[in-house]
């Protein structure tokens, strides 16, 4: 989950596919194979599109190599503490040695991963709170607005910050906010170097970045709301606000639930390149109100590197209780909502 | 869409010229008198949005014009470079800093074209398939890349695999990485499905082979969704680093494998620069701005496509209610 685009900010732009629906509907099919002639139906349509079923071999060599190879890896977890690469390499390692659950246990009584889980969930409630009402009121807002080409021209500017890289972001805040060369620092002074600024700077920076962003898929559910609700609604004599409040809000609700639910699935991952680099402009110096869970697992993993069967152990641990997220998610919204997650 | 929220004008009106100017309230004899609370609404709606766009776009100015200043009066820039100088510039692009930006650029470049390309290339020709409504095991075919998208295995085992395969400190590793795109693949079956039967079936008629059929056919009526999904490859290529963090290390060898945004953050910690040369030393900041701005020169030459994309989103919006 650290690379690449979320679906939720491309399902900004698009049109999401009803994955959850295919989920439902692939359970329900593996239940055919029961039936009577299936086999032989299934035969015939291979041959149908025999000509056709080399397309599918790219996509599913690379997912087989580079996404359930490594599933294998999760043996690593259940390897004893005398794992180690420097006394062979990781085929050797695997068959030698004890096997134990004990790095699992060993994550509950881990100080660093109670301190990452908790601000991980700081962060995440903080930006629940303000940066995803902050793309509503913004769409709502923009399509207040009379002039619909200057409601655009301010969409678009909004937007800017999205397609910058992190690194930008962080880079353009960090010279505003510094004391010696920034404008804004000089009244400040440098606050990224403050503990207690990190996280409401850490929910400011994607508030800056995504929030122009994020209203795109409000701003469109509100463009299709039909005109002549408000056309009747005037004539009835409400005033804007009452227009806004009773009208364009509940119109949009199955857009606010669906981004709602898909935001609270992705609530033990913060971005770790985002908190990463903001944790690397103070010197290094990492301190426990900084650590979340997806820089902690980066820096035992890949930086540090002395406890590879504990680093594995957490990344699975990780990757179980973001499936679990999603699992729960898509199940409200295909209830609800008749319609998947992603 | 393009017309007022509030037309109130009887059928006698004749219709409005449609001005090209900007005009934030407009004159129109016939409507309805806005109540007070809709005047303040507009006053609050004006105010708040100019806010928005102040927070956005002033500190990409400060920084940018940051780019352009001489490091000794870096404090007097407010949103224009007081002192203006292309010399930050010249040490990121033909100076002595130009080796390692241009290098992290070709990186970058190597990165963007590769995982574009391929990505969306394998993503399609799976999704063409899939896209079959009677394709047999479709959907044990389908959870078989859906669940890579639910569930991963983590950091360690990626990085032990790269490590055995000896990508490790190579832009191979940030490649092969990024080449799987279950989304893409989602969107371009969806967008696939949506095509006539018909059109294929004349095409065979005319004994079109299914190569032929895909690339010559398919292809070329997809082109708005194989666009927009190129588009946000290009960009999360570009502006990603957090798998660049995870196999290229700061050595001499990972040094060479850089991406350009991977560069850029480690610039932000200023350990690339000189420490003995004393103009570096009162321009970093500028050569820093500088070497972002340079860095996102592709993306605002792209920018033009984003306008076009937003615009037939929010007319696809538009058209769905």
């Amino acid at each position: 989950m650290i690379t690449g685009e979320t679906p939720a900010a491309e399902a900004a732009g698009g049109t999401a596919p009803p994955v959850g629906e295919t989920i439902t509907q692939a359970a329900s099919s593996f239940r055919r194979y029961e039936e009577p002639g299936y086999w032989k139906s299934q035969w015939k349509r291979v041959k149908k599109y025999r000509r056709i079923l080399f397309f599918l071999l790219p996509a599913a060599a690379f997912t087989l190599i580079f996404s359930y190879l490594p599933m294998l890896g999760i043996l690593f977890a259940f390897k004893g503490p005398e794992f180690n690469l420097t006394k062979g390499d990781v085929l050797y390692n695997l068959t030698h040695g004890s096997w134990t659950f004990s790095n699992f246990g060993a994550i509950f009584v881990d100080d660093s991963f109670w301190k990452a889980v908790g601000n991980t969930l700081i962060i995440n409630v903080i930006r629940l709170f303000i940066c995803f009402p902050l793309s509503i009121i913004i769409a709502v807002q923009l399509s207040e607005l009379k002039n619909q080409t200057l409601s655009k021209v301010i969409l678009i500017i909004l937007t800017i910050p999205n397609f910058l890289s992190w690194a930008i972001v962080i880079g353009i805040w960090a010279g505003l906010l510094n004391p010696d060369t920034g404008f804004l620092g000089q009244v400040t002074g440098y606050i990224m170097a403050q503990d207690a600024w990190f996280k409401p700077l850490a929910v400011f920076f994607s508030a800056w970045k995504g929030a122009g962003w994020g209203c795109i898929l409000f701003y469109s559910a509100i463009a299709a709301i039909d005109k002549t609700y408000y056309e009747s609604a005037t004539l009835e004599g409400a005033n804007r606000l009452q227009k806004m409040w009773y009208l364009t809000i509940p119109s949009i609700m199955p857009t606010i639930a669906l981004m709602l639910v898909l935001n609270i699935s992705g609530m033990m991952a913060t971005g770790f390149e985002q908190i990463y680099t903001m944790m690397q402009m103070n010197a290094g110096v990492l301190t426990e109100s900084q650590i979340v869970l997806d820089t902690y697992i980066y820096q035992i993993s890949v930086v540090d590197r002395t406890n590879i069967p504990f680093a594995t152990a957490l990344g699975v641990f990780n990757g179980a209780i973001a499936l679990a997220l999603m699992l729960i998610g898509n199940a409200i919204t295909t209830k609800t909502m008749k319609r998947g997650l992603w | 869409m393009e017309e007022n929220m509030i037309p109130e004008q009887s059928p006698a009106v004749p219709p409005r010229k449609e001005g090209r100017k900007l005009r934030l309230f407009q004159k129109n004899p016939n409507k309805i008198r806005e109540s007070k609370v809709d005047i303040f609404l507009n006053i609050v709606n004006i105010v708040f949005l100019f806010l928005g766009v102040v927070i956005i776009v002033f500190p990409l100015l400060n920084y940018f014009s940051l780019a352009f200043n001489n490091g000794n009066s870096n404090l007097k820039v407010v949103f224009y470079p007081v002192d203006p100088s292309l010399k930050s510039f010249e040490y990121v692009l033909a100076g002595d800093g130009a080796l390692d930006f241009w290098r992290a650029f070709g990186n970058s470049v190597l990165l963007t074209v590769v995982v574009t390309i391929g990505s969306n290339l394998v993503e399609a020709m799976a999704a063409y398939p899939l896209s079959k409504r009677d394709f047999p095991f479709k959907s044990g075919i389908l959870m078989y890349f859906i669940i890579t998208m639910l569930f991963s295995a983590g950091i360690v085992p990626i990085y032990l695999l790269m490590s055995m395969f000896g990508l490790l400190d190579s832009i191979w590793s940030v490649i092969l990485i990024s080449i799987s795109n279950v989304t893409h693949l989602l969107y371009f079956k969806t967008f696939f499905e949506g095509i006539p039967s018909d059109i294929e079936e004349a095409a065979k008629l005319d004994g079109a082979t299914d190569l032929q059929l895909f690339f010559r056919i398919i292809v070329p009526m997809s082109l708005p969704i194989i666009g927009s999904c190129c588009f946000f490859t290009i960009v999360g290529c570009w502006n990603g680093y957090g798998s660049a963090l995870m196999f290229i290390s700061q050595s001499a060898k990972g040094k060479a494998a850089q991406p350009l945004a991977y560069y850029l953050y480690l610039m932000l910690q200023s350990d690339t620069l000189n420490k003995n040369d004393p103009w570096l030393m009162a321009n970093s900041k500028n050569v820093e701005a500088a070497a972002m701005v340079a860095s996102i020169i592709p993306i605002l030459l792209m920018y033009p496509y984003v306008v076009k994309y937003i615009k037939s989103g929010l007319q696809l919006g538009s058209v769905k209610g």
